[in-house]
């Protein structure tokens, strides 16, 4: 027997999703979101580099579902953060290190427990094709060119920087990338490049698959990565330093790309609708059940003429001649209850995945 | 006009200057970073922020809120054999921003309990001679219930959800671990997400109980902020709906008397002052830089420090007010600060933290982090006629837990690539089947943690930078063992017999830790962290959010650096607000009891309490319709102004 409060929410969910007007109205190919557009690789390096992301997240046999760094556009997620501070300002109003306004769009308003029709703007990537991103305090662009440039920055730091401070950068305050993440990804890049030629006779863009894979995965020092299949890799030799000082970066970098906001690779539901669809969240997220951002609906929804299990009319909270906020909320994705998103473990899966746990944690 | 300057706009600052504001005073707040909000000064409802659902910025890259820890690193060092330092970096980074950590806190507003005030005594200690080795271990100068309408008003302007309400005219409190409260919550809790009920409804098979979490995100419509919608962006994020009750709330009140100035980008580095004529010193004002180094001063009548107690100590070493590195063989201390503890007893929360997969996709990701919490680890209570000495002390535990992709991704990526790592993402047992406890354990205090200024190391605009010394005390790591085999077997129950849930299995429980101090084990240790120093070791720096102590209260000038109203010793109007004051680190999250202490520290300015010479608690107690006074001409439309 349903209890009130999951009848309600089965309501909800049908209620909710007639309120949601059709989507996919209108799609335009945002005019400066031309990702092939290269800011600061090489178009060799930007082969290898889009070679390599693709490797780290692979696409599926349908990109449409089970799309990977490829549709994500990695590369030009890493191309524009390489060349943060020098991106026209039809690209970026400011570096494209953080993102700025609060929703992109793919989330309507609710009002009094429903979701609305009101998709407002995406606030992170004009129609035109400009990212909209967070100004940079003085300290903060001090900081993140130094990441990007390396030692060479100190050659030009602002005068207020104190002498002391960036004497004491290359000795006593160690940087995550020492030699700038520009440096690190051009230098790492050309080794992949002479270690597949040397090893497999061929750049790294053309290797096959399995030969990608396993330069990767030993440059990376990755240990489980035939864990479901148990078909042995090629065995390439030693990589080169380069190369494997680059695994950890553009590793998280595509991460960043194919499961963070689609905006930082200048992509959102007005110019790739089979990746990105409203309410739906990109098609990376879906592929691995989850929301992505959902404000300004949220997964809950406010409604005030309704009141949670043992609430009543918010009896009891407050005391007389106070103020009472009141209502209940509704679950519009399910918080507190299972839902019908998202795989269930098996044994054989959990212990895959407590081995890859312990084995991370041994590696620290 | 009295001018007083804040140094800080986070919870305890903006308590401050709310207060004093709504009292006639003209405050001027400092805050060295910058500020995410427009419409500040206006309603509630027209104030707009910068913050978004984001992964990449917030978690992945070092938050636009937080401090650089390049350009202001701190240093590390668990021992001074060990050398100067041994770790430069982020050492306890905490946002610096208007209105400070509570921006990307998830927001759990815990009171401590009766006995926490009071656990030296009943274990047997004294001020002088501790009742656990090895630490100073002390009662607090006042009580539970003589903070307790402070703790009301705090939770009641903030806005703050919790489970007691009013049954029958009286409060109930469904959470038996919890010291008598003498108002509700102003609004029920909010939706419980699925991995917070079901750890919490195995501990309750197991005898325990289980509550939700008073927290401090708005359930209903409020003082003109609307209710959290569970977009699951929490802990880490700032809220794009205003939702979380962070110190801007405060600071904004503060701002509509129309009497307080904010600086952002200021940034105090120096505490003015001069020997008065009764002996003491007067505070006369501050020194600080703008973000390019520009000096300015601000001439005031009081100056109150409400910075975190790592920057607090920062600064009054740079103002000279007790050596930049304090001597071991000292007994004393200086004219300016007499006890010789400034910077001393820093303590944090020693975590403890249990992971559990369940089989079942349960998406960890939604909610606000964390919505139910069990007390039965803090300790026996909660009030004395209950305390038992021989039960271990540590804290409570923290239920829930989520994780964003990108982490999960770098997580698995040591040890998985390109197809094995997308099939793992797509079982997500991070993002989707995690269930997670956090004990926010006791941490001891000590005289050999402390805070000074690194010999050496300066910051971008060359001032030298704060110095952390810790280790733990045995006392916290035999707590934590004491504890972890329950928390595992809490886990391990999750849908066993009698169960609510049993479709819904555990497939397998990690302890993480003991053994680190004050570090939560987080996936995200795992690679490098962008623009973040690399760790290392990452287990030996601390990295906890929860600091405490550094200005330690008490009844004279031979025991704490301030006295039971925040005023240090040895000067006539220079206060420190906030969690520095506090003498021991009860198990409890502490941005309420930081509140409280502010809110505290205020009403004495503004009644006139305290200027002694040293108290006895009689007199403390005396002083009380005094505070409660000002907390009613201030916030007359709180419950807990119609009950006091």
């Amino acid at each position: 027997m349903l209890s009130r409060r999951q009848f309600i929410q089965m309501a909800v969910v049908a209620g909710a999703a007639a309120a949601i007007p059709p989507v996919f109205e209108s799609f335009r190919q945002a005019a400066g979101a031309d990702t092939e557009a290269a800011f600061f690789l090489t178009p060799q390096r930007w082969a290898t580099c889009q070679a390599l992301c693709s490797r780290i997240v692979p696409t599926g046999s349908d990109p449409a579902t089970d799309p990977g760094a490829t549709e994500a556009h990695a590369v030009a997620f890493i191309d524009r953060f390489l060349a943060a501070f020098e991106l026209p300002s039809s690209v970026a109003d400011n570096p494209p290190i953080w993102v700025t306004g609060n929703f992109s769009g793919r989330n309507p308003t609710s009002r009094d427990g429903y979701a609305t029709s009101d998709f407002p703007p995406d606030a992170f990537l004009s129609d035109s094709g400009t990212g909209h991103f967070l100004g940079l305090t003085p300290t903060q662009e001090v900081s993140w060119r130094l990441q990007l440039y390396g030692p060479d920055y100190l050659k030009t730091l602002p005068p207020w920087v104190s002498e002391k401070w960036a004497s004491q950068i290359a000795s006593l305050i160690p940087v995550a990338y020492p030699q700038g993440l520009r440096q690190l990804y051009d230098d790492g890049l050309d080794a992949f490049d002479s270690w597949s030629k040397s090893t497999f006779g061929t750049t790294f863009a053309g290797a096959s698959p399995e030969e990608q894979d396993a330069m990767l995965a030993v440059a990376g020092n990755v240990v489980l990565s035939n864990v479901w299949t148990n078909v042995p890799l090629p065995t390439p030799p030693a990589p080169p330093a380069a190369a494997s000082e680059l695994v950890p970066a553009i590793t998280l970098h595509t991460f960043q790309a194919t499961y963070g906001l689609p905006e930082y690779a200048w992509l959102n539901q007005v110019d790739d609708p089979a990746y990105v669809e409203r309410l739906g969240g990109t098609a990376q997220w879906r592929a691995i059940a989850y929301d992505g951002d959902t404000e300004p609906l949220g997964n809950s929804l406010f409604d005030p003429n309704m009141y949670g299990p043992g609430e009543g009319p918010n009896e009891g909270f407050g005391m007389e001649g106070v103020y009472v906020p009141f209502g209940g909320y509704r679950e519009f994705r399910p918080v507190s209850t299972l839902g019908d998103s998202g795989t269930v473990l098996s044994a054989a899966d959990a212990e895959i995945v407590k081995q890859a746990i312990v084995e991370a944690r041994s590696k620290k | 006009m009295t001018r007083a300057i804040v140094v800080g706009s986070g919870i305890s600052g903006a308590t401050v200057a709310r207060v004093l504001a709504r009292n006639g005073y003209e405050v001027v707040v400092l805050e060295k970073g910058r500020n995410m909000f427009a419409g500040l000064g206006g309603s509630n409802a027209a104030v707009t922020n910068l913050f978004s659902n984001d992964e990449v910025g917030w978690e992945s890259r070092t938050a636009p809120i937080n401090q650089d820890p390049v350009t202001e690193p701190r240093s590390f060092r668990s021992d001074p054999s060990e050398g100067d330092r041994v770790f430069v970096g982020d050492v306890n980074d905490l946002p610096t921003t208007v209105g400070g950590g509570t921006l990307h806190y998830d927001a759990k507003f815990r009171r401590y309990r009766e006995v926490d005030f009071v656990a030296n005594s009943l274990m047997g200690g004294t001020a002088d001679s501790p009742a656990i080795p090895g630490t100073t271990y002390a009662d607090w100068p006042m009580t539970y219930q003589q903070l307790e309408p402070f703790y009301a008003v705090s939770e009641e302007v903030t806005g703050t959800q919790g489970p007691a309400r009013m049954r029958d005219g009286r409060v109930y409190n469904p959470n038996p671990y919890e010291s008598p409260r003498s108002t509700p919550f102003a609004m029920p809790p909010g939706v419980q997400q699925l991995n917070s009920l079901l750890p919490a409804e195995s501990a309750r098979r197991l005898g325990y109980h289980p509550a939700p979490v008073p927290t401090s995100i708005v359930s209903r419509p409020y003082r003109d902020r609307p209710p959290c919608n569970d977009c699951g962006f929490c802990l880490d994020y700032g809220c794009t709906i205003n939702a979380k009750s962070s110190g801007v709330w405060p600071l904004n009140d503060a701002l509509r008397t129309g009497r307080v100035q904010l600086l952002s980008g200021a940034n105090a580095v120096e505490i003015l002052y001069s020997r008065g004529p009764n002996g003491r010193f007067k505070a006369q004002g501050v020194r600080y830089l703008d973000p390019e180094g520009h000096p300015g001063t601000l001439a005031g009548d009081l100056v109150v420090l409400a910075n975190t107690p790592i920057e607090a100590t920062r600064l009054s070493l740079l103002s000279g007010i007790a050596p930049a590195q304090p001597n071991p063989s000292a007994t004393s201390g200086s004219e300016t600060e007499p006890s010789g503890l400034l910077g001393r007893n820093l303590m944090f929360h020693y975590q403890t933290a249990t992971i559990t997969i369940v089989d079942q996709p349960i998406h960890s990701f939604r909610g606000r982090t964390s919505t139910q919490t069990l007390d039965a680890f803090a300790g026996s209570g909660p009030g004395p006629d209950q305390f038992d000495p021989t039960v271990p002390m540590a804290g409570l535990l923290e239920i829930g837990g989520n994780l964003n992709p990108v982490t999960e991704a770098e997580y698995f990526a040591s040890v998985l690539s390109g197809e094995a790592h997308k099939q793992m993402m797509a079982l997500g047992p991070f993002v989707d089947h995690l269930c997670t406890f956090t004990m926010q354990g006791q941490d001891m205090p000590q005289l050999t943690n402390y805070v000074d200024l690194d010999p050496a190391i300066v910051d971008v605009w060359g001032q030298p930078i704060p110095r952390v010394t810790y280790k733990n005390h045995p006392y916290e790591l035999a707590a934590a063992a004491y504890y972890a085999p329950k928390m595992v077997e809490i886990m391990e129950n999750i849908g066993g017999p009698g169960s609510a849930y049993p479709t819904i299995r555990p497939l397998f429980v990690l302890q993480l830790g003991p053994g680190l101090p004050s570090v939560l084990e987080t996936p995200a240790g795992a690679q490098v962290q962008e623009n973040v120093v690399n760790n290392f070791p990452l287990s030996d720096v601390p990295a906890s959010a929860h600091i405490m102590g550094t200005h330690r209260m008490a009844l004279d000038r031979d025991h704490g650096v301030c006295d039971p109203y925040g005023r240090y010793w040895a000067f006539d109007n220079l206060y420190c607000a906030g969690g520095a004051l506090q003498p021991t680190a009860p198990g409890y999250n502490v941005s309420l009891t930081f509140q409280a202490l502010s809110y505290w520290v205020a009403a004495a300015i503004v009644g006139g309490v305290g200027g002694q010479d040293s108290y006895t608690p009689l007199e403390v107690g005396s002083n009380m319709s005094t505070l409660v006074s000002v907390l009613k001409s201030t916030d007359p439309d709180t419950m807990i102004a119609h009950v006091v």
